[in-house]
């Protein structure tokens, strides 16, 4: 006898950044009818894309999928929804000019005659649904004036509105305040107790103890556990979510820091009306590798983006050496020696419809010996160009050629040698071996443990916690916005420990942020 | 192999606008062999419409720049008959009230208040996009609307010749300005040295200087142009100005020209300026050729309305149809970087 669900040996493989990633290998889930279902895994373990292949928006691309006993094959989302499967997504997709219940009803409205929208219909239907899972509403308020809790809702109501059997959380939480949570938490054994059946994404550990019976934990598209929640603790799902330290063998040497190359003090960053950076500092030194963790969205780009100049932050100051420079410009701190390898190869770090030398030469172009008077040299532009191929190895034969033609990883070598080339004292690098092969990742560790050798200092935010602990001398944690934990690593770091701050599950009192 | 392939997408998009004046003639004329034969030679039979056309391009040649300047930042300033309208005013207004000077000095500074002027109300669209975020496309759009009124208000009454009578103008300015007509009996002029002196500058700014590759950089991708440090908003500001400028430019330039006064309610150039722009795909040497073609259509078809029995408006039939292709031809290369991002951001 098969379970309600059933997806066995699902595969699904994209291209990104021009590099084949495995986003799904082999992964298996059953859940039980009437229960609510956990899905665990760091981000990028493939949890969302396991979903939106049941809710039919994504192709898999190999396995089979059994609901209510028998093979189901998912081309599209109507399809899935006509068999009862409905998805709440982590971003929401509502308009904002809209009202509540028109946003419910978007697609599927109640028609009278000539397909006028039978608004007498409409009101009564989404009062009706809205009732039954206990939402108190103005169904006449423009979403746009509603807070993230109350959209979430509105979401919800979207989806129960074709009265489907099983609904899929995508990271619900990740939007919503202390209050809101517990009101949600609420919502979903109510619709438990209605006999519906959920699936439940989510990374943070506490939620999936507190409402889940089951429970898959998934890693690197892999599924690595299935089995009761109150049979797990947290340490034990942790454990199984990050999977075991593998030591990159990359050749660090002891050395002491230097002096302080930047400091920030006090840092605030507001993204919209969330706080995205709340109260941060630290500092770095020279010869030191310093690694920011933390999950996705908890405010490591907003903190980056505000000490390169690219966000004004609310309060707080950042100093280079010992000059301020909270209030220069991003070009300004260029020239100062902050350099950055955005995580966006494509859209921020490189220009694809320009050629390789426009792109080397974007942060110097304006100065000797590229410019002289308002005159670009172009001769001296692609001389340096040829240069950079050479010594970075990248692969281009002529330096006019576009950098879109490159393959991803020569893309990011282009990105590389443009910022190191610019001889900074600060490297910012975010997933800086994203999507690259073994070969390319290991250049990129040798150039910057090279920095750190020549009493530079690499700022490295990473997902990618092996890497994290091979290469960085210090780890700072962030969660929600804070640093909650300052790993010395003078005892080496362990990664479950890592991993727990970075969840929030445990944080440190009285962080010291000096290093002695 | 790129370049290739824009070079024939452009040949076809001028055949696909010759083919389009042949069916368009097929249909609205009784002797359409006639009809075409003067559309497509007539522009050429003589000295004098040969002349003309030549004259009608220069224009079209500077308004096509002024948009391959700003397009060229992806600043969509749709603006340009506003601002080439307003720089045409002040220009003949400044030769009028300078008409006791010699020409050496008149003339250069009625084109340099014209292409102040010009900028200025581009610099208007400019500023509310940086201050209030009011898009460019929007606001020089409409400006363009309301100075056509108030343009016409100005030649209408305080800046009226009572002597033009119906034909509402300006009053003439001092025959020693205009520039000298060298191709009798048409009126082409001198300003077709200025307009080709113009696309060398605008090419020569756009590869070889600082502000060229910035304006470059940013249209094709502001946020790698703001991460490399570039103030992408006054690179921004910067390419409208110029563009808004050489639209004044490019109206005085006729002014001088030809006519010699400012006419109410007439010109065009500036929406012309927009296609040709779009058509050369920014590049300033193509402009030249598109700018031609748009004139010859212009031309051809004044002509065959001339020795037949079309309307002269089936230029802008030719004009719009062949937009139609190119603006297509534009949301097809969007529709295809945007499949392309979607499955990059998943």
């Amino acid at each position: 006898m098969r379970s309600y669900l059933e997806m066995t040996g699902i595969c699904k493989t994209y291209e990104i950044y021009g590099t084949q990633i495995k986003a799904l290998d082999q992964a298996n889930i059953q859940v039980k009818k009437g229960t609510v279902h956990g899905l665990l895994g760091e981000n990028g373990a493939g949890k969302s894309t396991l979903m939106k292949i049941l809710a039919g928006i994504e192709k898999k691309d190999a396995g089979t999928i059994y609901f209510k006993g028998q093979e189901v094959e998912l081309n599209n989302a109507s399809q899935a929804a006509a068999l009862g499967i409905g998805m709440v997504h982590q971003h929401f997709s509502l308009i904002d000019e809209f009202t509540v219940e028109e946003n419910v009803v978007l697609g599927i409205e109640p028609t009278s005659f000539l397909g006028v929208i039978n608004t007498k219909q409409m009101r009564e239907n989404v009062a009706k649904v809205a009732e039954k899972c206990g939402f108190e509403l103005d169904l006449e308020a423009k979403v746009g004036s509603l807070s993230m809790g109350q959209r979430q809702k509105v979401e919800i109501l979207r989806v129960l509105y074709s009265d489907p059997e099983l609904l899929i959380f995508d990271e619900p939480t990740s939007v919503l305040v202390d209050q809101e949570i517990e009101s949600l938490l609420k919502v979903i054994s109510l619709l438990k107790s209605q006999g519906k059946t959920i699936i439940y994404i989510s990374h943070k550990v506490e939620e999936i103890l507190k409402i889940t019976d089951e429970v898959t934990v998934l890693r690197a598209g892999k599924t690595v556990e299935t089995g009761a929640t109150n049979k797990l603790s947290a340490e034990k799902l942790v454990h199984m979510m990050v999977g075991k330290y593998i030591p990159l063998e990359v050749p660090k040497e002891l050395q002491k820091a230097g002096k302080v190359l930047l400091e920030v003090r006090n840092l605030n960053v507001r993204k919209g009306m969330v706080k995205a950076v709340n109260n941060v500092s630290f500092e770095l030194r020279a010869g030191e590798i310093v690694a920011v963790a933390g999950i996705n969205g908890n405010g490591q780009q907003e903190m980056v983006e505000a000490i390169l100049g690219f966000r004004k932050p609310e309060s707080g100051q950042i100093f280079l050496g010992d000059k301020e420079i909270t209030s220069l410009t991003p070009r300004e701190r260029r020239q100062m020696g902050l350099c950055y390898v955005p995580e966006d190869r494509i859209q921020v770090g490189s220009c694809s419809t320009a050629n390789l030398a426009e792109n080397i030469v974007v942060d110097r172009y304006f100065k000797a010996p590229l410019a002289r008077r308002g005159w670009l040299n172009l001769k001296t532009m692609h001389d340096q160009a040829r240069e950079m191929i050479t010594k970075y190895n990248i692969k281009a034969t002529r330096t006019d050629c576009l950098v879109g033609t490159l393959s991803g990883g020569h893309i990011q070598r282009t990105i590389i040698a443009r910022e190191i080339s610019a001889d900074p004292k600060i490297l910012i690098a975010c997933e800086i071996t994203m999507g690259l092969d073994v070969e390319s990742a290991r250049y990129v560790y040798d150039v910057l443990l090279e920095m750190r050798k020549m009493q530079k200092v690499v700022l490295l935010l990473s997902s990618n916690i092996n890497e994290v602990m091979s290469l960085a001398d210090r780890v700072l944690v962030i969660h929600e916005g804070k640093i909650v934990a300052h790993l010395t690593g003078k005892e080496g770091f362990s990664k479950e420990e890592i991993g727990e701050y970075m969840l929030g599950l445990k944080r440190q009192n009285g962080i010291k942020l000096e290093v002695s | 192999m790129k370049k290739l392939e824009q070079f024939l997408t452009q040949i076809f998009v001028v055949g696909f606008g010759l083919v389009m004046a042949c069916i368009v003639i097929l249909f609205v004329s009784k002797e359409p062999f006639t009809a075409i034969k003067y559309f497509f030679l007539g522009p050429f039979s003589s000295r004098y419409f040969l002349g003309n056309m030549l004259s009608y391009t220069i224009p079209l040649i500077v308004t096509g720049l002024a948009g391959c300047v700003s397009f060229s930042a992806s600043v969509w300033n749709l603006g340009l008959e506003g601002q080439m309208y307003f720089g045409m005013l002040c220009g003949t207004y400044c030769a009028y009230c300078l008409s006791s000077m010699p020409a050496v000095f008149a003339v250069p500074i009625a084109l340099l208040v014209a292409f102040l002027a010009g900028g200025g109300v581009a610099a208007i669209s400019a500023f509310l996009d940086h201050k209030m975020h009011v898009d460019v496309m929007v606001s020089s759009l409409l400006l363009a609307n309301a100075i056509y009124y108030i343009v016409n208000f100005v030649l209408e009454g305080p800046f009226n010749d009572p002597a033009s009578g119906a034909g509402v103008a300006s009053p003439r300015i001092n025959k020693s300005f205009m520039l000298p007509q060298f191709f009798p009996p048409s009126d082409l002029h001198l300003g077709l040295f200025i307009a080709l002196a113009l696309v060398a500058v605008v090419y020569i700014m756009m590869e070889y200087r600082i502000l060229g590759y910035e304006i470059r950089i940013t249209g094709k991708n502001p946020l790698f142009a703001g991460y490399g440090g570039i103030n992408t908003s006054r690179v921004a500001a910067q390419a409208m100005f110029l563009s808004g400028g050489l639209a004044g430019l490019a109206g005085t330039i006729d002014i001088l020209g030809t006519q010699g006064r400012m006419l109410a309610y007439m010109s065009g150039f500036g929406w012309d300026g927009i296609s040709i722009a779009l058509i050369a795909r920014n590049n300033p040497i193509t402009t030249v050729f598109v700018a031609f073609f748009f004139a010859f259509l212009q031309k051809g078809a004044e002509n065959a309305s001339l020795f037949s029995d079309i309307s002269p408006d089936i230029a802008q039939i030719i004009q719009a149809a062949i937009l139609f292709l190119v603006t297509g031809e534009a949301l097809f290369d969007f529709l295809k970087k945007r499949k392309r991002l979607r499955e990059e951001t998943r």
